[in-house]
């Protein structure tokens, strides 16, 4: 089955030589951009283009992408694309291979986001842990100024983009937008408080644009091929294209499977990750990166749960970035949870008292519970902290850290207890937390 | 407008009304409604960090409510918003926040100075759970010493950021920042960066928690054990509204109060720490008399006897003409009116004058020509809305530290600061300043260039589209003065000097397009009266405000008072009334036998110390009413101690001329047979025999009411903000010549002293927390210093005039080369001696030095 299915920004993925601007160009690549901008196409038709396509944003939240660009008011003077390129979500492993090997088809997708919105510069804010990639961004971005795609007067226009790369600093914050605005212009990344949105008032106090590395993929795409062609793919309009997933964990073939939206979970663990190692039983799933709450085995073999981002929305789990990490029922749900809380403990960026001392609190009670030095009123306690670590800060890494444990906490309450009452860890996990 | 229209909404049931762009949170406190926060201060910028003070919007005035609860700081009332800070949802995310916030909090409060005025505290007692779920470990920062003022107590901390934004946006230094993430979070001040502005105790005020305590009153009393007494400082011109907290009659501390029109919620370490002076061992406790060249200690009838049986004497053999009384310039309105009353009326004499420095008659007299009278040309508000200011000789954080608050504030609301000064100052800005560094004695050249421009650019057909309708009031003389301006020339100007004229270009055009928003600042770098008439003369064309930053509290206050030369026409005498240079020459030559010192010390105050010395050193009999042992007191033949304003209450008038109300904070201590100052003059008037009424200070103030119209109006008001009394500008456009570029003697620095608030007379100096501030020494320029192999910090010996003097030299490249800065008062520090050569500007030959 997944031979038939059809891979949108991975098409080029099985070749290396698509890193460099030649074997691009001779697989249609530049024909999106070098089309709008030769027919003259508005701005405004692209934006209904990628409206009408339904492509909603790769990086987590899932925001219709058409929707967010015309939210840029029509003003004199620079406007600003951030690209987010931060993929610091853990179990997420995307992007990394969408820059390394097909970086030209993100530079396509930002000049056309650009084009779309009357920007002429654009920053591709990447993760400073990924060093290839940066070099490989860097490279296609050279080859493609030598060309003059990327610069001043694109084919022969007055349309002009220039591209900057820009080295993060190894903190997950950053890959908030408006962290990630914040360190762009040099600062510590403290995500800002809203209003004023981005798109009124981001980089540089100017309207700006932040989109993920994937949702900028398609865009080439969706041009080339129509916007109807892709809100064909997927289950419906809402959720239409396909999905990277990063599989990871407890599954035979491990990896990242470009999958059109509306499969189940159970589809994913079992036709394309080739089940579960050893013949175990499934126990959890995070179905989209460490922020998602896990869905239980129940939720995937019985309510045959969809991936699409309405579906996992509904059963109270979301898409966010696309990592789907695997665990059978080896594993220490307990564990899982503790050191989930340690990285948001490691990454809240401190100004925030709810997540500042919530994420350290969380993490020092799951950690104890973990070692068998937990006591009954942890539980209870636990689940107080939780509300009040909802809906309360600027950014939402502190939600992310409740719906994490929260879930782990309401769904496999058994286990916490188990660990409180044997005063040890009944799994005989291996790993310290 | 609907900018300046109010927006009604509801909040907690009840209508409130809030200005446009006001955070929820302020109009709630405003209508004395709490709201738990602790990083928002009305001062401060919004960053809505601590999620203290959460509501819940059931309607954003659109119909619609909010999903999220929202902080009440960061989001701005609108028309029709339904607000609430008591619902269920409210009051379980208060519950939660503030759990988090004790969490790592170590809740030492029994041993915390913060306790008692404790905003954790008092809001957790109010809006918390009183049970603590946790058991781990509380979070422990590494002890650090950040200043010799502030002692930081960082487990403490609840990261509001306070500080972080006040030395960031208040302050400029950029001092305090943080580091590391999430519950490992610092706040703290950057490695080998010791703080050392001049306002850094603010942090201490706007701390809510015990983080960052006073290190001089730390662990010395509890709040609840003090009394404190809102009042105006009196250490510089500015009069900040401070609060004096005390215990049993001694001075504990200071801490800012607001008085939005002058200070906001700020004050500077020199009125934080000042009142140590008062406590200081140098204090005169008692009166003394000169018996056989020796001052002895006498009881108050014995000393005032003293002087009297000598005035009587002098008054009969020589009349009034033999008296000279000098200062009120730090003393309040109250007795410097008393002291000029007992001279015009007692002693007859009309000799008597706050102005002992020549900078300070010189920006009297110099706006009394232009203007027709002194003071009351622009307020602080002006200043802060200001958008474009113009410093010329001055250097507000040296001198007047909130003067340089008011002027950052403008800035932060986008001004543009021009300053021109011998050096490049420092106001911790980074854009929108020019710095003009016009060459010794070229200023006045620089300023007429200025004018020529300006006025061209203004009348450009000269005067035939300037109706004499339209002539403003007091533009009297500007045809001549158009006419001079335009025949002069100033090429040579520029071909000796480095600037270009496209610059001066630039400044005409800005103070052009900004002129109804300009705002002038006149420092006391500016001794000369022809180029405080020539600055005048262009704040006369430009119509613009302008503030001249004094040095003594209370010049424009006594001035008011006609401790002045304009006494003798309130009086109706005829005398010729000498400046203070005049005076002692008139001492040298006989003329004069007798001064009285209020409150002042020529020898180290005036900038001839030589003349001064050997004045005093004539026959003259010399009294000296002061507060601390001075410089001036062994010349003295009788000694009466004086109060300070933390001991006696009286009015001040400030550099706006805003007549503020200083109250009393404590009796005199210990030891000190005070008496209040107003009352001696009357006491020496009875013992001579003449009447001179003055029962109480309300009786005063109800005299000088009835004398001075406009101060009837200030003594009687209840604003405790003070109140500013404007002056109608009138005079004329005064002519007034080029004088010729000084010649510089080569192979010489030119040394210049320039006022430094720390070190401004004798009673800031005594002031013992003050000591700890960085030492002054002599700044020179780096390229100077390489030249001659100065190394920072080294000491070096200078030769100035006849004496050498070895001084720790700092290398400061805001000089420009050929140039030697030390601050006013500091050499006496060093050498008592070198006082009497103490020239304002004095040549000075430097001594190779291999290092």
């Amino acid at each position: 089955m997944s031979s038939t299915l059809e891979k949108i920004v991975t098409s080029r993925f099985d070749d290396s030589t698509y890193q460099h601007i030649d074997a691009y160009e001779k697989s249609a690549g530049y024909q999106a951009i070098r089309s709008i901008v030769d027919k003259g196409v508005t701005s405004e038709e692209v934006i209904e283009i990628v409206k009408t396509s339904g492509l909603r944003g790769r990086g987590g939240a899932g925001f219709p992408c058409g929707l967010k660009w015309s939210f840029v008011p029509k003003v004199n003077g620079p406007k600003y694309l951030a690209v987010n390129a931060d993929e610091g979500e853990p179990g997420t492993f995307k992007d990394r291979e969408l820059m390394l090997r097909d970086p030209h088809q993100l530079i396509e997708g930002i000049l056309i986001a650009s084009y779309a919105v009357g920007i002429e510069k654009a920053y591709i804010y990447i993760r400073g842990e990924y060093s290839a990639p940066i070099l490989v961004v860097e490279k296609a971005l050279q080859e493609a100024y030598e060309k003059g795609y990327v610069g001043k007067n694109i084919f022969g226009s007055s349309f002009n983009c220039n591209i900057y790369v820009h080295s993060g600093a190894g903190a997950y914050i950053c890959g908030e937008e408006t962290g990630l605005l914040e360190s762009l212009e040099g600062k510590r990344g403290h995500p800002r408080l809203k209003p004023p949105f981005p798109a009124v008032e981001g980089l540089y106090g100017r309207p700006t644009v932040i989109n993920n590395v994937e949702t900028l993929c398609n865009l080439p795409h969706i041009i080339n091929k129509g916007a109807d062609w892709f809100s064909q793919i997927g289950i419906n309009e809402k959720n239409s294209g396909t999905r990277m997933y990063c599989v990871s964990g407890h599954v035979n073939k491990p990896g990242l499977y470009e999958l059109p939206l509306g499969l189940t979970c159970e589809e994913i663990i079992e036709e394309h990750s080739g089940g579960i190692i050893d013949g175990k039983k499934l126990k959890a799933v995070i179905p989209g990166g460490a922020s998602a709450p896990v869905l239980t085995s129940k939720e995937v073999y019985e309510d045959k749960i969809k991936m699409d981002f309405d579906s996992l929305a509904a059963a109270g789990s979301m898409g966010g970035s696309g990592g789907v990490v695997v665990m059978d029922e080896s594993t220490c749900m307990v564990q899982v949870a503790a050191r989930l809380s340690r990285f948001f403990e490691h990454e809240s960026c401190g100004q925030c008292s709810v997540c500042r001392e919530g994420t350290g609190w969380v993490s020092e009670i799951i950690s104890r519970i973990e070692r068998g030095k937990g006591v009954k009123e942890d539980i209870s306690t636990l689940k107080s902290i939780d509300p009040n670590m909802r809906g309360n800060t600027i950014c939402v890494l502190s939600d992310a850290c409740a719906m994490m444990f929260g879930a782990i906490l309401n769904k496999f309450q058994d286990e916490f207890e188990d660990h409180i009452n044997k005063k040890c860890c009944p799994l005989n996990s291996p790993y310290s937390v | 407008m609907s900018q300046e229209s109010e927006i009604n909404f509801l909040f907690n049931g009840k209508e409130l009304k809030a200005k446009h762009g006001q955070p929820i949170i302020q109009a709630a406190l405003d209508a004395e409604i709490h709201i738990p926060h602790f990083c928002y201060h009305k001062n401060l910028s919004v960053v809505g960090q601590c999620r203290a003070c959460l509501v819940e919007i059931t309607d954003a005035g659109n119909g619609k409510p909010i999903p999220k609860l929202q902080p009440s700081c960061a989001t701005f009332a609108s028309e029709g918003m339904v607000v609430s800070s008591e619902t269920p949802r409210v009051d379980e995310a208060q519950k939660g926040v503030f759990e988090f916030l004790l969490k790592n909090h170590p809740l030492d409060c029994p041993v915390c100075d913060q306790g008692g005025e404790c905003p954790l505290q008092d809001q957790t007692m109010s809006y918390a759970n009183a049970i603590s779920r946790t058991q781990e470990l509380r979070r422990i920062f590494p002890k650090k010493e950040i200043s010799p003022f502030i002692k930081p107590e960082m487990n403490r901390c609840v990261h509001c950021t306070r500080c972080i934004r006040f030395t960031s946006e208040i302050d400029g230094g950029e001092e305090f920042g943080w580091a590391f993430r999430g519950d490992k979070t610092e706040v703290g001040i950057y490695e080998d960066l010791p703080l050392s502005s001049i306002v850094s105790g603010n942090v201490i005020d706007i701390c809510p928690v015990g983080a960052l305590t006073d290190n001089k009153y730390r662990f010395t009393s509890r709040v609840w054990e003090m009394e404190h007494t809102d009042t105006s400082c009196t250490l510089c011109s500015i009069g900040c509204k401070q609060r004096v907290w005390s215990q049993e009659g001694i001075l504990k501390r200071v801490t800012a109060s607001e008085n939005s029109e002058v200070n906001d919620t700020w004050i500077c370490d020199v009125a934080r720490y000042g009142w140590s002076g008062v406590h200081a061992d140098n204090r005169i406790s008692k009166p003394m008399v000169k018996v056989d060249g020796v001052l002895k200690e006498v009881d108050w009838d014995e000393a005032i006897q003293h002087i009297a049986n000598k005035y009587v004497s002098l008054k009969q053999i020589s009349g009034g003409v033999s008296f000279a009384g000098l200062g009120g310039s730090h003393s309040s309105n109250e007795v410097s009116y008393q002291f000029q009353k007992f001279f015009h009326t007692v002693l007859e004499s009309d000799q008597v004058d706050c102005r002992i420095h020549p900078r300070d008659y010189s920006q009297t007299d110099a706006q009394i020509s232009v203007f027709g009278c002194a003071g009351g040309f622009a307020t602080l508000s002006d200043l802060s809305n200001s958008d474009h200011i113009v410093l010329y000789g001055s250097d507000p954080f040296q001198e007047h530290p909130i003067l340089a608050l008011q002027i950052r504030k403008a800035h932060s609301k986008g001004a543009y600061i021009d300053s021109i000064n011998p050096r490049k100052i420092d106001l911790r800005l980074n854009n929108r300043v020019s710095h003009f560094i016009p060459l010794i004695g070229m200023e006045i050249v620089f300023i007429k260039a200025i004018q020529k421009i300006v006025s061209r650019k203004l009348f450009p057909d000269g005067m035939s589209n300037f109706s004499k309708e339209n002539n403003p009031k007091g533009f009297d003389g500007l045809e001549d003065f158009l006419e001079i301006l335009s025949a002069d020339s100033f090429e040579h100007f520029f071909e000796e000097t480095d600037m270009e004229m496209s610059l001066l270009e630039d400044i005409a055009t800005r103070l052009i397009s900004n002129k109804d928003k300009l705002t002038f600042v006149i420092g006391p770098f500016i001794t000369d009266i022809s180029l405080n008439i020539e600055i005048l003369n262009l704040a006369k064309i430009l119509e613009c405000g302008f503030l001249y930053a004094s040095v003594p509290p209370n010049l424009q206050g006594a001035f008011d008072m006609v401790v002045s030369p304009r006494g003798k026409d309130h009086y109706e005498k005829n005398f010729e009334v000498r400046n203070s240079d005049q005076v002692f020459e008139s001492v040298l030559a006989g003329d004069i036998s007798s001064l009285y010192l209020m409150n002042c010390d020529p020898i180290s105050e005036h900038p001839n110390g030589k003349l001064v010395r050997e004045a005093m050193e004539s026959s003259c009999f010399v009294v000296v009413h002061a507060t601390h042992m001075n410089a001036t007191i062994p010349f003295a033949d009788v000694v009466l101690p004086a109060l300070t304003s933390y001991e006696e209450s009286g009015s001040y008038t400030n550099i706006e001329r805003r007549t503020l109300m200083n109250k009393r904070a404590i009796k005199p201590s210990n030891g000190l047979s005070g008496k209040e100052n107003w009352k001696v003059f009357a006491e020496i008037a009875k013992a001579m025999e003449i009447p001179m009424r003055s029962n109480s200070l309300a009786q005063i103030q109800t005299e000088i009411s009835e004398f001075f119209d406009d101060y009837k109006l200030a003594l009687t008001s209840s604003n405790s903000n003070g109140v500013c009394l404007p002056q109608e500008k009138e005079g004329k456009f005064v002519v007034s010549k080029i004088s010729t570029l000084e010649q510089e003697k080569k192979d010489s620095f030119k040394l210049i002293l320039t006022p430094h608030l720390p070190l401004s007379g004798i009673y800031v100096s005594s002031a013992f927390h003050l000591w700890d501030m960085p030492d002054a020494c002599i700044r020179m320029s780096g390229l100077d210093c390489d030249n001659f192999g100065i190394l920072n910090g080294s000491e070096i010996e200078f030769k100035i005039e006849e004496k050498t003097l070895k001084l720790p030299v700092e290398i400061d490249d805001s000089i420009p080369a050929g140039l030697i800065f030390a601050p006013e008062g500091f050499l006496k520090i060093h050498n008592d001696s070198f006082l009497n050569m103490g020239e304002y500007f004095v040549l000075l030959e430097e001594k190779k030095e291999n290092s």
